[in-house]
């Protein structure tokens, strides 16, 4: 009994307080933007329809690299802000993936018998799973509109008129004066937004550590390898499924993964692309921005995407020969740091 | 953020009337929001400070912990300073009669209805699970004792079986000191495994017994935190028996010995192994943990 409070300890502080400092860093900038923020700007600067925006949505990473947690801090105040929500969902899933920090650290870990080839796959799975989420959101969005998908805080003010695609024409919004501030009223509206964000949000990101730190305990990576032996398409949803439960950082599954030595390149990518964008903290934290129509459209498309690109890489892309010493190495190089915002 | 506004003007501020319950719940659950986070961020910088993050996260990232400690509990100073400034206003303008507000409508910025925390207890039940981490700190978790060893033996799983090793010509030359990472590393690389195959190498690790005369060496490497742990493993054959009592699991050990890499076909990989044991003695000796 003692062992295993001592070892879900260990699980459970480290998964918290890792993800702590970019919860803070997310906090922060949720409420710098909140407060300096125009109002209608992100509207105005997104394209109209909603295949580019997505598309950039999902490219954002290599310039604005955030981990997973600090995302969805910094995501429910831009879609206050007028980000369209089909943009903010592609950024936030592929975010964590299309980032120079995690691909470099994805080829560290995959290197030399993977390499670039991994890097690639993982970069581009992530990014497609990404923008056709992103496109399936944006279809269930116009269909049933913003206040069926979004918790209020999400919600653009009623000035702002919308968040879906259809860019704010009205000028209203832009064009009121604003009110003067101080600089301590400022600091203030700043300081109360951040605070009332990191607590609101760490809160999910603590419940869903517990959650991970019991399923740790529960299951192990040698269960996963010796139900996946010799059974590739059984592999595939195993390793979806324990990037689900592990909760691991971005910038370090790449390496949990190599150590998986029996396990073909197509289930380490199921568990490398499946768990930036969906784990049990990411869930937890998910409900503070969405709705569960929304969650429930995100879940189903990344688990359903991971696992069809999963099992046709495994069909038509097999890089390995079985030659002795053709193995991934279990990695030795030290990690890159986890990627602050910007 | 949260507001008074709905529910507060309501209210009739004109004719003495006190504030009702609206505003005092609305400081009320400021200063609870006030004193979780500046609990957490006094925690963030006491675990860095007390060495708490050293078993649960690589040293990268324990600054990070320290500087997010930190920020927040700057960003909680300014916002008890500003709460402690809305109060005094609000005093002053009950007393002159005219309505009091804080952070309301006319702080210029728009309130999100979510925001709004009049649901009863809604910030209270929040804090119950922020007070976890805090308690365990309190109770002096976690600690250097690390995962115990049920837990790292699941990690490391079966060891593997060897078979009947074959001898390969040993190389002259100064022993090798290898980090366990470089070794573990070597074994990946045909040049490598070329070059150090029948070299006499020094290497430091944790012992696990397979047999009297087998047993495995790893060293568990964290990539950022503890939770992502995964063991790098060796082998050690001796000729003599290793005796246990002496040299029992997890011990840490220093290895000294004739290193080759023993091809497992069903794991597609080549596993060093050491081995000892022979004219120069046993080739271990007990180690500080790294």
């Amino acid at each position: 009994m003692f062992r295993d409070v001592q070892d879900f300890v260990l699980n459970f502080s480290s998964i918290l307080w890792e993800a702590m400092p970019f919860i803070v860093l997310g906090a922060i900038i949720a409420g710098i933007l909140e407060e300096l923020l125009p109002q209608t700007l992100i509207a105005r600067l997104m394209p109209k329809s909603a295949l580019p925006a997505v598309m950039i949505g999902g490219a954002l990473g290599l310039i604005f690299p955030m981990c997973e947690c600090g995302i969805v801090v910094v995501m429910r105040r831009l879609l206050r802000k007028g980000l369209p929500l089909s943009c903010c969902v592609s950024y936030m899933l592929a975010g964590p993936i299309v980032n120079v920090i995690v691909l470099f650290s994805t080829y560290v870990a995959l290197d030399p018998h993977y390499g670039w080839p991994a890097v690639a796959l993982r970069a581009g799975i992530g990014y497609f799973i990404a923008c056709v989420t992103g496109l399936v959101v944006h279809a269930v969005h116009l269909r049933v509109g913003t206040a069926a998908l979004l918790k209020e805080v999400a919600v653009p003010p009623a000035s702002a008129k919308s968040i879906s695609l259809t860019v704010i024409d009205g000028p209203a919004a832009a064009d009121e004066p604003e009110p003067k501030k101080s600089v301590m009223q400022r600091l203030d509206n700043i300081s109360a937004t951040a605070l009332h964000d990191f607590m609101d949000i760490t809160v999910f990101l603590t419940l869903g550590a517990i959650l991970a730190a019991f399923a740790k305990m529960l299951v192990t990576q040698e269960d996963i390898q010796l139900l996946s032996r010799d059974m590739p398409y059984l592999a595939i949803p195993a390793m979806m499924a324990l990037a689900v439960v592990l909760c691991l950082c971005s910038e370090a599954d790449a390496f949990v993964a190599a150590s998986f030595t029996e396990m073909s390149l197509s289930s380490k990518m199921a568990f490398l692309v499946l768990g930036p964008m969906l784990d049990l903290k990411l869930l937890l934290m998910y409900t503070r921005v969405f709705r569960w129509k929304l969650i429930a459209t995100i879940v189903t498309c990344t688990i359903s995407l991971t696992l069809v690109s999963s099992i046709v890489l495994h069909q038509v892309y097999d890089p390995l020969p079985l030659t002795a010493g053709g193995a991934p190495p279990t990695p030795v190089l030290p990690p890159a740091a986890p990627s602050p915002t910007p | 953020m949260d507001h008074i506004g709905d529910d507060h003007g309501g209210h009739d501020h004109g004719d003495g009337h006190a504030h009702g319950h609206g505003l005092s719940d609305y400081y009320l659950e400021q200063l609870v929001t006030v004193f979780v986070c500046g609990a957490m961020g006094l925690t963030a910088v006491l675990m860095y400070t007390f060495g708490r993050l050293d078993v649960i996260l690589i040293p990268a990232l324990r600054p990070w912990v320290l500087a997010g400690g930190i920020a927040l509990l700057v960003v909680t100073a300014v916002r008890a300073v500003s709460l402690w400034r809305s109060v005094s206003a609000t005093r002053d303008d009950h007393d002159h009669g005219t309505p009091g507000h804080v952070h309301g409508p006319d702080c210029g910025h728009d309130h999100a209805p979510g925001d709004h925390a009049h649901m009863p207890g809604g910030i209270y039940l929040k804090t119950i699970p922020l007070m976890i981490p805090l308690l365990m700190f309190v109770m002096g978790m976690p600690n250097s004792s690390g995962f115990s060893m049920e837990n790292i033996n699941s990690r490391l799983g079966k060891a593997v079986a060897l078979g009947e090793l074959q001898d390969v010509a040993a190389k002259s030359g100064d022993t090798l000191t290898l980090d366990f990472g470089e070794l573990n590393m070597s074994a990946y690389d045909p040049g490598k495994r070329d070059a150090y195959e029948g070299r006499k190498v020094r290497v430091t690790g944790q012992l696990k017994k397979v047999s009297e005369k087998d047993y495995e060496l790893f060293k568990l490497k964290m990539t950022c935190c503890a939770a992502d742990m995964i063991p790098l493993k060796a082998r050690i054959k001796s000729e003599i028996v290793i005796p246990q009592s002496q040299f029992p699991d997890h011990q840490w050990v220093t290895v000294e010995g004739q290193l080759q890499f023993v091809e497992i076909p069903e794991k597609k990989m080549f596993l060093p192994v050491i081995r000892i044991g022979g004219k120069g003695g046993l080739g271990l000796q007990k180690a500080q943990p790294e």
